[in-house]
């Protein structure tokens, strides 16, 4: 509701703010007079003014007031905290000290924050032996109180054998906080294993108990986070017990005083006395993405390996924690019966120092471990350490099953490494690029490849050519790729040629001396040569998404020509491109440093060549924005921008930072400047990439995206229209891929103007799609069909709509694959079966989605919105089609006709007013057909409602006039004729309505359509009812 | 837990190298601290029908010991680090919010339909918290304290008591500046 109060400029504000400091001391009533009674300029008081007039307005309004903000909570609820107010605090504890019910018996062990003492409760009944936690007294105990409530409830869901069990938690008088926790009498995990030599088998069975433990955790959807064996303890009855789900060490033998002869956990204090080390820490984790359950599993997957072999995973080359994060990140595990048969000796134990000694402690000889292991249990730890963590163990229970499959002999689900997974992937992402790397592909493949290095060979020695036709030619010959039959090796993927050839050119150096065919092999008497093939590799690898082995490679690279002492612009790209991978993995803090790297040979290099070293610097800016900081984004993309024109206007670089000025300026709201970027880079990659390839059609289709999503429909639909006539230039009109974009087109155009044109186009496009899809990719075809739902239903063929959203809903819950698309689906359903009247089943499906989304999405998503919308719609539905009583929903503010249900139509008109004038403030070419409709109808009916049937009418035009090109059995347009008809009656239009009736009952009574449901037909059948009886009825 | 960072009292520097000005300092201090809460927010985010629930106070305060208890930061610096932590925190509900935003409006499973069509339209939580981002902007402009007060009021949820002990002025001093800048944040939203 804006005032006529022209805005107040910051000049303006900056003279008021002084004035209005003092201001706000004077009691509200004597306000006026103290102003008129200052020295001031008139305009300063006039603003003054003004201002106090707006405060009055806020005020009333309630704007910002109280802890809660209408937006959003930021403060907790109401806090049973204890007073903050200065209580004495006992720092000295001692033996005897009575702490709530708890006496205190023997301290236990410290932490940063508090310190764990042995408790016992006195007061009579079962002595109970508890472990007692207390924080530290000082500032901030509060807050820990707070923390630790939080953690109790936590605590109090998790009931399981093998997890330490919270007792009670209490605040003292003198308010202390306290946390009672099962005592455990116990050793960590490792040293009872090493200690009491257990073999593999009863090594498994105490893992599976902890696996138990962990799965009915994640199912209270509780993660652990910070799993490793200090926190797996073995009790005295040998049963394993779960600690510290987010709490204190209870450990016995670290730092505190007490402890009775137990060795000291290695772990806890191996790395430079950090309490939080990275050893367990799963790659996604360092690279600071959000946790998961597989996150669990990857801890326990290296406490596994631990168990197995008495040693880490990852060897340490500095020592150093970062170098351990980089092991974590990029490379490979070795396997456990590897370590076994390569004999090492950097142990967890320090009474075992060499392996036969560590393999005694498992009873047994290294050979015979390493026999052991082979196979199932090599696999089973390789999957719980997989990098990605969606290729891990999705739960502790599927890990557990594998285990039990292996100890009673039967085939284990994990698979060896997965050729067919990349491939898939590869081709969701790169769809249209599929055709361009295939060329390149088959060239290598075909007739030993010699296509592509001919034209590389122009540039090198011929010397140097013969060595790289060696080392394609070793490759086949050598089996790098385990394929002894001959045949097979031929119908080798080309993918994995590639992904040997990494491998090979990602090794070091071999000192050995056996090792010197595989030096010349492997390139390194060609240094120079070697690099090269390192850098091209790279970047087949990278797009191909095949990120760790381009990640190992582009590493590898870089470490070549600094060992060849190189320092020039080769090296700021290689630096460059290995950033590149990094930043694909998530390693933003790897990617930074990296481009640090670059920037400083760049800057060395006097930021030549421009194209490369601005690009680094626009990246850099890149990164920043990842990081939540765009105007240090815009700080550095900017002058690279500027740089890159007058220096490399006709390059990728400029293109790609054009392109990242257009994100920055996307995020801090500046779209239009945005648009002009965007273009500029698009432009560039035209030309260079030429007008129909795929590569630009794929880069227009990603933007058009982001666009559609905030709600620049035209500028969307122009990018789409331009990605579809490149591939059907360069593909053909009837490739999917073209159809998928034409689709994706068409249903834009649907939404702005309910083109049946652009429905035809969809119907055609699925068809032709249909069976191959639907087997190729199910979750474009899932997509297809909901697209094509969306179009008909808008355009008002609900016979045609239903059936496809059911073949949507089903398909979506058969395949794996497509089970999280399963609720979006049933969400429309649930629309469509709403229109035609059977709301119960509309119900049901809500039901169902949301039960589904709540598990897999978590509470805060917004999808969980949007499905509390489509109940409310169906709550109105039910209202107004069957006169049942209306209750807002709480926290809810009213829209235009949920005030007309609740008879307030001043409001309703407010309101739909408002609505009307932020669809008329969108650009025509961006409004969607369905918004203009519905904002026109609504004032239409609140106009109506407040007797003003005069001025509905055009109201009334406009939303027919919106459905002009839509199905003539829309039922929106029965309903609005229907309402219109009413309108024209009441105000004595009788002829006028005459018309318009025979339209109505058409649909209302058609036979060869679909029932609709009773909000939608409600006006029509008053229409009907009261058309013989009571011409002048008043419409509702 | 993302970055490395072993040294103790790494924040402590951190910080104080800030507070004279020292840009580098501040990128680190951000580096460290936005990827940490923007993992803790979006994992804690709630929503109660049109609105977004995000308990950043406890976010804040448990970042905060989190850190205290890897040493990297004393207890005495816990004004200082409200202060900066409010501007990071401040970056994780836009970022959220936004995100939501987008989701809402053009998300892949988007579906519009003709009786849903005004549901768009309506006014969400995450609206607002945008809306008085880019408010904040202008009002920094004109009086840096009264955005800073905002950021650690509405983004933050800390009283006029800890606002006033993080800044170092009266608690009268932070109502009336609290009272200005809330004016102004009104009529900037009313355009």
């Amino acid at each position: 509701m804006s005032r006529a109060a022209p805005a107040l400029t910051p000049a303006q504000w900056a003279r008021l703010m002084p004035w209005l400091d003092l201001l706000l001391d004077v009691p509200t009533a004597e306000q006026p007079a103290w102003l008129a009674a200052q020295a001031m300029a008139d305009d300063v008081r006039a603003d003054l003014t003004q201002v106090l007039a707006q405060r009055q307005a806020m005020d009333a309004q309630g704007f910002l007031q109280g802890e809660a903000q209408p937006g959003w909570t930021a403060a907790a609820a109401a806090s049973a905290a204890p007073n903050d107010a200065a209580a004495e605090l006992r720092d000295g504890l001692f033996t005897g000290d009575l702490i709530g019910p708890w006496r205190l018996v023997r301290l236990l062990g410290q932490g940063g924050m508090s310190v764990v003492w042995l408790a016992e409760r006195d007061d009579g009944e079962v002595r109970q032996h508890v472990a007692l936690k207390l924080p530290h007294a000082g500032p901030g105990q509060a807050l820990l109180a707070a923390r630790l409530r939080r953690e109790r409830q936590l605590m109090a869901s998790l009931a399981h054998p093998h997890i330490a069990r919270l007792f009670d938690v209490g605040v003292t008088p003198q308010g202390l906080p306290y946390m009672a926790l099962e005592y455990i009498d116990g050793q960590p995990l490792h040293t009872h294993c090493h200690g009491q030599h257990l073999g593999i088998h009863e090594r498994l069975q105490l893992f599976l108990q902890v696996l138990g433990a962990v799965q009915h955790a994640h199912q209270q959807l509780v993660l652990h986070r910070d799993l490793k064996p200090g926190n797996i303890l073995v009790d005295a009855q040998g049963q394993v017990k779960l600690l510290d789900f987010g709490i204190a060490k209870l450990i016995r033998g670290t730092d505190g005083p007490g402890a009775s002869g137990t060795a000291p956990s290695t772990e806890l204090t191996q790395h430079s006395g950090q309490v939080l080390t990275p050893d367990y820490a799963a790659p996604e984790q360092i690279a600071g993405q959000p946790l998961t359950t597989a996150s669990d599993v990857y801890a326990l997957g290296v406490i596994l390996f631990e168990l197995l072999t008495g040693q880490r995973p990852y060897k340490l080359p500095r020592g150093t924690r970062g170098a351990l994060e980089e092991a974590i990140l990029a490379a490979e595990v070795r396997r456990p019966s590897q370590v076994w048969r390569e004999g090492d000796a950097s142990t967890l134990h320090l009474d075992a120092t060499t392996p036969a000694d560590l393999a005694a402690h498992l009873r047994s000889t290294p050979a015979r471990l390493a026999q052991r292991l082979q196979g199932d249990l090599d696999v089973i730890v390789a999957q719980a350490l997989q990098k990605d963590p969606a290729r891990r163990y999705p739960s502790a229970e599927a890990l557990a099953q594998d285990i039990r499959r292996h100890l009673a002999s039967e085939p284990i689900t994990a698979q060896p490494d997965s050729r067919w997974y990349r491939t898939r992937k590869y081709v969701r992402r790169h769809r249209w690029a599929l055709g361009a790397v295939a060329a390149v592909v088959s060239a290598l493949g075909v007739g030993l490849g010699l296509a592509l290095w001919q034209a590389r060979e122009a540039r090198l020695e011929a010397a140097k050519a013969k060595a790289i036709q060696g080392f394609l030619v070793g490759l086949f010959e050598n089996g790098d790729i385990d394929q002894p039959d001959a045949l097979r090796k031929r119908q080798q993927t080309v993918q994995d040629l590639l992904v040997g050839s990494a491998r090979a050119l990602s090794q070091p150096m071999p000192v050995t001396a056996g090792g010197r065919e595989t030096a010349t092999r492997d390139l390194h008497d060609q240094p120079a040569v070697r690099a090269e093939l390192q850098g091209v590799l790279g970047e087949l690898l990278h797009n191909l998404s095949l990120n760790d082995d381009a990640l190992a490679v582009r590493k590898a690279r870089v470490q070549q020509l600094q060992a060849m002492g190189r320092n020039d612009a080769t090296l700021a790209e290689a630096w460059r491109e290995w950033a590149d991978s990094q930043d694909a993995r998530g390693d933003l803090a790897g990617a930074r440093d990296s481009l640090g790297q670059a920037l400083q040979v760049c800057q060395r290099l006097g930021m030549r060549p421009a194209a490369l070293c601005w690009g680094v610097q626009a990246q850099q800016g890149w990164l920043m924005l990842q990081g939540g900081k765009p105007q240090n984004a815009l700080r550095l993309v900017e002058p690279a921008v500027q740089r890159l024109r007058k220096e490399a206007p006709l390059s990728l670089a400029l293109a790609q930072a054009l392109a990242q000025m257009g994100d920055a300026l996307s995020n801090v709201g500046q779209g239009a400047a945005a648009g002009r970027y965007h273009d500029e880079a698009m432009a560039i990659r035209s030309k260079l990439w030429g007008p129909h390839s795929v590569r630009l059609a794929a880069s227009r289709e990603a933007l058009a995206t982001a666009l559609a999503s905030q709600g620049q429909l035209a500028l969307a639909l122009h990018q789409f229209r331009l990605s579809e006539a490149a591939l059907r230039e360069t593909l053909g009109p009837d490739h999917p891929s073209t159809l998928h974009v034409a689709n994706m087109r068409a249903r834009l155009e649907v939404r702005n103007t309910l083109n049946p044109a652009s429905l035809a186009d969809m119907q055609r496009n699925v068809a032709l799609l249909g069976q191959r899809d639907a087997h190729a990719d199910p979750q474009r075809h899932l997509d297809s069909l909901l697209g094509l739902a969306e179009a008909l239903q808008l355009s008002g063929d609900l016979a045609a709509a239903r059936p496809l959203l059911q073949q949507a809903v089903n398909l979506a819950q058969q395949l794996p694959q497509t089970q999280g698309s399963a609720p979006y689906a049933q969400i429309a359903l649930a629309n469509c079966e709403q229109e035609t009247g059977d709301f119960a089943a509309a119900e049901a499906l809500l039901d169902q989605a949301e039960q589904r989304l709540r598990q897999s999405l978590g509470p805060g998503h917004p999808t969980l919105s949007i499905l509390a919308d489509y109940r409310r719609t169906l709550a109105y539905a039910k209202a107004w089609g069957l006169r049942q009583p209306w209750h807002q929903p709480p926290d809810t503010q009213p829209d235009a006709p949920e005030l007309l249900l609740m008879g307030r139509p001043q409001e309703a008109l407010q309101v739909a007013r408002q609505s009307w004038q932020r669809t008329q403030a969108q650009a025509p070419e961006d409004r969607q057909a369905a918004q203009v409709y519905a904002s026109a109808d609504q004032l239409a009916r609140a106009l109506a409602a407040s007797g003003r049937c005069d001025q509905a009418e055009p109201y009334f035009l406009a939303a027919l006039e919106a459905l002009r090109s839509a199905n003539p059995a829309n039922p929106y347009l029965m309903a609005t004729r229907a309402r219109y008809a009413l309108c024209l009656r009441s105000r004595g239009a009788a002829e006028q309505a005459a018309r318009i009736i025979p339209l109505v009952t058409a649909r209302l009574n058609s036979r060869h359509q679909p029932a609709l449901g009773p909000h939608l037909t409600r006006e029509a059948r008053e229409l009907v009812a009261t058309r013989a009886s009571r011409p002048d009825a008043p419409p509702r | 837990m993302a970055q490395s960072g072993p040294h103790t009292g790494q924040i402590t520097q951190w910080l104080m190298a800030a507070r004279e000005g020292d840009g580098q300092a501040l990128d680190r201090l951000f580096e460290r601290l936005y990827p940490e809460l923007r993992e803790m927010a979006a994992q804690r985010l709630q929503r109660n029908a049109d609105r977004l629930q995000l308990d950043t106070t406890a976010l804040v305060h448990e970042c905060y010991l989190k850190l205290c208890e890897l040493q990297q930061l004393s207890l005495n610096d816990r004004g200082h680090f409200m202060a900066y932590a409010a501007k990071v925190m401040r970056s994780v509900v836009v970022d959220l919010a936004r995100a939501q935003q987008a989701q809402r409006r053009g998300g892949e499973h988007a579906f519009i339909t003709l009786n849903t069509a005004l549901m768009a339209q309506r006014p969400h939580g995450e609206d607002e918290v945008l809306a008085i981002h880019d408010a904040l902007q202008g009002l920094a402009a004109i009086d840096a304290r009264l955005a800073q007060v905002v950021e650690l009021r509405y983004f933050v949820g800390l009283s006029h008591d800890e606002i006033a002990q993080t800044l170092g002025v009266g608690l009268r001093t932070v109502e009336r500046d609290w009272e200005r800048a809330r004016t102004y944040l009104f009529t900037a939203l009313q355009a």
